[in-house]
């Protein structure tokens, strides 16, 4: 038996349904899925037929179409809430380091070059902070986030360039450094570095994500993997310290005048916070993992966070030099390739370990992305120490050097090759992860990850 | 997961009631629309360029106009009454050593040591000369890098009011309780202050009835008022020990007075 025909023309519904689109879910199957839907031939509205007493039929009034409103990510929701609590308490936080430093001001307690480290704090917490919970509360709202572009890495480049060069001409005029008002250019001197680094990867990989998720990896890199890394090095040192007052003697770490004090010191160094901050400086980007889209964009997120924890970090050692900011502003120069670097590769080293499925020799990569990481740290930390080994090797790199005003020793040599290095390993990652143009993100974009599945923008 | 898609509605034929029907299955409902895109981002590098190079310009011209600004130390006036190298002993000082304290010429300077943190600490080196109120005095603090201990230097204005200063440049100006203990009562960090361990700074107290300024490598740092002093004055100089022992090694002092 076919189908039943009516003997009139039903009028039959407008065409008012949108059809199905590639890469959405098809209804049913919740948040954002990994199904790649077939695509749907035109139908038309269902038509519903009844019997009528008299032997007429009626039409059905077709059934009310449902909500035409994005699927919302639960996951991404979830997110959303909890960074907006984070990013609230992050403004509180900021909005604390205005009084404190305040009072300070107010009370005549001068600063010194501590006065960077509150105007880090400050700006990073209330514009950092702001700008996140902008984000944030987009992410809840369901709004989808812009591809991140930097402007050429050359530009920052420049200002670099100028601060040193302003810097150099403060000390060698001999005008005196002036607390609150050098305080921007002591920020500037470990920020500019850093975005000339982080700008120089993103346009290399191809703009690989999105504003959002690298707003968040750097300021989950400046304040929750330092947060966590000053708590568990503290900690660890603690540890340690006592081990060495109870076994191989006293410590003055200040003086490394004794085999006890080196070896402590070389413990913290190359052992303890390699592992700590390597391994928790990705902390942000591993929370998106099961959503990173390719190995290029896991790279570029984890050298934002490690970016984000270099500026914090760097601005803390720069801002206890006093004079010497510039010393140390100079000699700390190519941090954030250390840390961007590391970062980078132990959050690329995770997300094959994670989302490599398919992979060639995934575990191999994974691992040993991860343990590049912690070696490259270790290795760097560690030549701090070099200058202390008895013999050719100690006088080569205790040298005395004067120029542009800092007293320096043959030893910046070395930490200066070992960014050049770091440099070249940068090139190179960002030019074999680099997105192929049609790989490019977009918001609608069905990106071939390294395991083949495709995921939606957060 | 079921296939929705794959299944396409599949009409049949029910007998209701003696009277065939068509049922087609409901098409399943339409796929929701796309989210709201997002802005192209494409004016982003303009914008973060310009805020970039404005910021820096301003930074720029904030240190340079800060520093035009930072007072600088005051002159030195007044009559010399006293100036040394403290390379060698000149027989102006006056040791005061014990087992917790040391104060010694040395071929780099006047070298004074604390072990360890005791009551009525005093300077380890005195010097004989009384100085008459106001004075002016100079000295320099060689680094960290050619001594064994860590550098936490005290210069002493009078037997009962010292200024400390660590190896960081934080500061502290104390007095000396009824009970034998220093009291801080004023501290602060001096951004004119060499941390790097090998280069030496200078130190210039103008110290008058009422209270004294201190300066660091030519900048005035700090002053401080409230501490009444008549009469002749004590200068010594000395260690502090914190955690660990202190040391400093002191060399080319002047005194000037400006009575």
């Amino acid at each position: 038996m076919g189908p039943y025909q009516p003997d009139f023309q039903q009028p039959v519904s407008e065409q008012n349904s949108p059809q199905p689109q590639p890469g959405y879910p098809i209804f049913g199957q919740g948040g954002y899925g990994t199904y790649q839907p077939q695509p749907q031939p035109q139908q038309q509205q269902p038509q519903y037929y009844y019997p009528a007493q008299g032997g007429g039929y009626y039409t059905m009034i077709p059934p009310p179409q449902l909500s035409q409103k994005p699927q919302r990510s639960a996951y991404r929701l979830t997110l959303g809430i909890i960074s907006v609590i984070a990013l609230a308490l992050l403004l509180i936080g900021g909005l604390f380091s205005v009084l404190i430093g305040g009072i300070d001001v107010l009370l005549g307690s001068p600063l010194g070059s501590a006065a960077a480290l509150v105007v880090l704090l400050v700006i990073a917490a209330l514009g950092g902070g702001g700008v996140g919970l902008y984000f944030a509360i987009r992410a809840i709202a369901n709004k989808s986030s812009a591809a991140a572009r930097f402007p050429p890495f050359y530009i920052f480049a420049a200002l670099t360039a100028a601060v040193f060069i302003t810097e150099f001409a403060i000390k060698l005029t001999s005008l005196p450094p002036s607390g609150m008002f050098s305080s921007f250019l002591i920020v500037l001197s470990g920020v500019l570095p850093a975005l000339t680094i982080l700008a120089f990867t993103i346009n290399r990989l191809g703009n690989p994500t999105t504003w959002r998720r690298l707003w968040m990896s750097l300021l989950s890199g400046m304040f929750l993997a330092t947060l966590i890394a000053i708590i568990l090095e503290l900690t660890a040192s603690a540890v340690i310290a006592i081990w060495f007052a109870n076994g191989p003697g006293a410590l003055n770490s200040n003086i490394l005048n004794s085999n006890s004090s080196v070896l402590y010191t070389l413990l913290i160094i190359s052992v303890v916070a390699p592992l700590v901050e390597e391994g928790f400086k990705p902390s942000g980007p591993l929370i998106l993992i099961g959503r990173i889209r390719s190995p290029a964009e896991a790279f570029a997120l984890g050298l934002a966070s490690g970016i984000g924890f270099n500026i914090f970090e760097t601005i803390g050692y720069i801002s206890s030099g006093q004079a010497d900011w510039i010393q140390v502003a100079f000699e700390r120069i190519g941090a954030g390739l250390l840390h961007g670097v590391g970062a980078g590769m132990a959050t690329l080293g995770w997300y094959y370990i994670f989302r490599g499925k398919g992979v060639r020799l995934r575990a191999l990569k994974g691992i040993g992305a991860i343990i590049y990481a912690i070696l490259q740290h270790a290795l760097f930390n560690g030549s701090n120490l070099l200058n202390l080994v008895p013999g050719p090797i100690g006088n080569a790199l205790n040298y005395p050097l004067y120029f542009l005003g800092m007293y320096e020793t043959t030893q910046i040599f070395l930490f200066f090759a070992i960014y050049i290095l770091i440099a070249l390993m940068l090139i190179k990652m960002t030019g074999a992860l680099r997105l192929k143009p049609t790989e490019k993100t977009s918001e609608n974009a069905q990106i071939s990850t390294a395991s083949g599945v495709l995921t939606r923008n957060t | 997961m079921n296939n929705y898609s794959q299944q396409q509605p599949q009409p049949y034929a029910q007998m209701y009631g003696g009277q065939p029907y068509v049922m087609i299955q409901p098409q399943r409902p339409p796929v929701p629309p796309a989210e709201s895109p997002a802005g192209s981002g494409k004016f982003i590098p303009l914008i973060l360029s310009i805020i970039s190079i404005t910021v820096t310009i301003a930074a720029i011209a904030l240190a340079i106009y800060g520093s035009s600004q930072a007072i600088k130390a005051p002159a030195i006036s007044g009559t010399q009454i006293y100036s040394s190298s403290l390379l060698v002993n000149d027989g102006a000082w006056n040791f005061h050593s014990t087992a917790n304290s040391q104060c010694a010429f040395s071929s780099q300077g006047l070298d004074a040591t604390m072990q360890q943190t005791a009551q009525f600490d005093m300077a380890s080196c005195n010097l004989t000369l009384p100085i008459a109120l106001p004075y002016q005095l100079k000295v320099t603090i060689q680094p960290q890098n050619v001594l064994s201990n860590n550098l936490n230097a005290a210069v002493y204005l009078s037997q009962n009011v010292r200024f400390v200063i660590s190896s960081q440049g934080t500061y502290d100006i104390e007095e000396l309780s009824s009970q034998g203990d220093w009291i801080s009562l004023h501290g602060g960090s001096s951004i004119q202050w060499y941390t790097s361990g090998v280069e030496a700074n200078t130190l210039q107290f103008d110290v008058s009835n009422n209270g004294f300024s201190i300066a660091i490598n030519g900048a005035e740092t700090d002053h401080f008022t409230g501490w009444s002093l008549s009469g002749a004055s004590t200068i010594g100089l000395g260690a502090v020990a914190g955690a660990n022992p202190g040391e400093a090694l002191f060399t080319n002092l002047a005194v000037y007075s400006q009575n």
